[in-house]
């Protein structure tokens, strides 16, 4: 991957000199015959061990907003640096790399792969980074799932858990790299309450252990309550940044 | 170089799709079987087909040039006899159409020493002619020989029925055992061998032989080359010299190098057989269609299948992708598919295929008046058609796993997280 340059490294401003995770005037537009603005012009900052939560109505671009900040989708418009890199310009597998490197996925589905055992999902991140990474997470991973109560279980198949159980392998997954940040998509949207609590539970003690930054979106406002801050979406505008 | 993740996606795929893996090997390994079984055939139908043609002549033949008629208008007029009359032709001693290599011991140290595509080298007193025995009389080729010589053209010893071949003594014949039945006579009994020109002597069968060439069996007549001579009126000469090759689609070749060094005229069997050439060409183009319809119908088998790989899995490719695997990655989990699936079933298919051709090829056909019997399927089978068929498969495995492969590249990881 190219090296970062000037151009694309911005000087943090002195407000935000420990953000991780920079958006600057954000927009998306879908175009599908008419254009369609999802996004208008959003700004937010990020920063090392915050615990925040994104919420707002269902069409509020909350999850549009997630694809963008975890490089999975590229703004219409706006600058969006992470760990002080400008990354709208990269390419398809420059951003692939950066997300390897720095983020962590946690989707409403625990998206697990099927043929693999409970441990061999766990690494598959660092799989994906290379035989080095994969050996050099293999002990963390195993005592983050003994954390969570899985470490009995590290060889079983995934399609053996209960769901609850997948998608406790599917949280300490988005952590086995170390990444700098993590996005999580309604991550208990499937389970029942008392699962759900499990899970938070888990991903705030990791936080707070870590100092990985969280961005969780949620329809649930029981969630907020595990949140240092809650960032309301509206209409594609940031209309609270509460911390 | 593959990594460790794509290896380990790939195989686990495979592993764990355990049904349409079958599936696809079976396809492969049929197909595979196919290739060998058809290709081993044909090869030795047009093997078997070469052999009769050429099994029995020599592949390169020199011989002394055919005198050609010259217009007496274009010819150097002699001095013309001063007697008034007009003379329209011209007196000669010359009662044959062709002449005779005189120096033949040279001729056939030449061709000997030509190189190493050369199998043997033999010179002949030859020519048509009959045998007698009472009422009977059949038409034949005479042949005056060195034995040892004229077998590394046409094996006669090995083929030997009855008596010898290679110590044949003065006024001795071996002829094949179709003809002694046809005239009804056997080792021991004398026949009456004349020339076309109606030379004759009576000469004493020691040899019957069974080449399994027609041809010869029923109409060849050895002698030694001294009886042929003699027969023939050719003093120490001979007006043949045959040359085997090695490899007798080269004799083309070797015929016109040989050309350039000897002052006869040189032909190749090729130019003789020039229809059978035609027809094995034929053969051969339909056999290499044959085979690129089975690794085409293959190659569909392998991309249909692995596109079913491809959308089973398409949501766990789609994490891969968000989790930061580049689409050379994802793209080779799937050519690795292809290939690995192509390498098994093709190595299943080749060891089935070589181990079937290897068993049909020991049934043997119903023998012949002499008890000789042949294989009932010709087959020629050789390492490097069972290592190329391996190769070829393993190759269409893989050009055929790049639309699958190409289409799991380009999977959207946002569509997959959100259809869930």
């Amino acid at each position: 991957m190219a090296d970062v340059t000037d151009e694309q490294r911005s000087g943090p401003t002195s407000e935000a000199e420990d953000a991780i995770l920079r958006l600057d005037d954000i927009r998306k537009t879908y175009t599908n015959g008419v254009d369609e603005e999802v996004l208008f012009g959003v700004d937010l900052e990020l920063r090392t061990g915050d615990f925040a939560v994104l919420v707002g109505k269902s069409g509020s671009g909350k999850t549009t907003l997630l694809n963008i900040i975890g490089l999975l989708d590229t703004p219409t418009a706006g600058r969006l640096f992470l760990d002080d890199r400008e990354t709208s310009t990269l390419d398809e597998d420059e951003r692939a790399q950066l997300r390897r490197e720095y983020i962590g996925f946690i989707f409403q589905f625990h998206h697990l792969l099927s043929d693999f055992n409970v441990l061999e999902n766990v690494l598959m991140p660092c799989r994906i980074r290379g035989k080095e990474h994969e050996e050099a997470a293999h002990d963390r991973a195993v005592e983050m799932l003994q954390m969570v109560g899985l470490g009995e279980k590290i060889q079983t198949p995934v399609n053996e858990l209960s769901g609850g159980q997948q998608q406790r392998v599917a949280t300490v997954r988005a952590f086995a790299n170390d990444p700098t940040v993590v996005l999580a998509d309604e991550p208990t949207g499937s389970l029942d309450s008392e699962t759900s609590r499990s899970v938070m539970d888990l991903m705030r003690d990791i936080n707070r252990e870590t100092g990985t930054a969280f961005l969780m979106v949620t329809h649930d406002p029981e969630l907020t309550d595990y949140a240092d801050r809650v960032v309301e979406l509206q209409d594609g505008r940031i209309v609270g940044n509460e911390g | 170089m593959p990594d460790r993740l794509s290896w380990s996606v790939a195989w686990r795929g495979l592993v764990r799709s355990k049904r349409l893996t079958a599936l696809t090997l079976v396809v492969l390994s049929v197909s595979v079987i196919l290739v060998i079984f058809l290709t081993a055939l044909i090869d030795g139908l047009e093997r078997d087909l070469v052999e009769e043609t050429t099994g029995a002549i020599a592949h390169v033949l020199i011989e002394p040039r055919e005198r050609e008629p010259l217009a007496l208008w274009n010819r150097e007029q002699p001095a013309a006899p001063d007697d008034g009359l007009l003379y329209l032709g011209e007196r000669t001693t010359l009662t044959s159409q062709k002449g005779a290599i005189d120096n033949w011991p040279r001729w056939t140290r030449l061709v000997d020493r030509f190189g190493p595509e050369i199998q043997g080298v033999s010179p002949a007193a030859e020519g048509q002619g009959f045998v007698i025995r009472g009422e009977k009389r059949e038409a034949v080729r005479l042949y005056g020989i060195e034995p040892r010589r004229y077998d590394r053209l046409v094996p006669i010893q090995k083929n030997l029925v009855e008596g010898r071949f290679y110590e044949l003594g003065p006024g001795e014949v071996a002829i094949g055992y179709k003809l002694a039945e046809t005239m009804g006579v056997d080792t021991g009994d004398r026949l009456q061998v004349t020339t076309s020109a109606g030379t004759g002597r009576s000469m004493r069968i020691v040899g019957l032989f069974d080449t399994g060439f027609g041809g010869v069996d029923n109409a060849a007549v050895f002698m030694r080359l001294g009886d042929g001579q003699s027969l023939f009126g050719l003093g120490a000469s001979v007006n043949a010299i045959g040359v085997e090759v090695h490899n007798v689609f080269q004799a083309d070749r070797v015929a016109e190098q040989l050309q350039r060094q000897v002052p006869y005229a040189v032909t190749s069997w090729i130019a003789d057989n020039e229809r059978l050439l035609r027809a094995l060409e034929g053969q051969g183009r339909s056999s290499d269609l044959i085979i690129f319809f089975t690794a085409v119908a293959a190659a569909f088998a392998i991309a249909s299948i692995l596109i079913v790989l491809v959308t089973n899995k398409l949501p766990e490719i789609g994490i891969l992708k968000a989790m930061g695997a580049t689409r050379r990655q994802i793209r080779t989990v799937f050519a690795l598919q292809g290939a690995l699936l192509s390498l098994v079933g093709g190595i299943l298919g080749a060891s089935v295929g070589a181990l079937t051709v290897k068993l049909l090829s020991k049934i043997e056909g119903p023998p012949t008046a002499s008890g000789r019997t042949e294989p009932l399927f010709p087959f020629e089978l050789s390492p490097e058609l069972v290592a190329g068929t391996v190769v070829g498969a393993v190759l269409i495995g893989f050009v055929a796993s790049l639309v699958p492969a190409l289409r799991a590249s380009d999977v959207d990881p946002i569509e997959v997280i959100q259809n869930g």
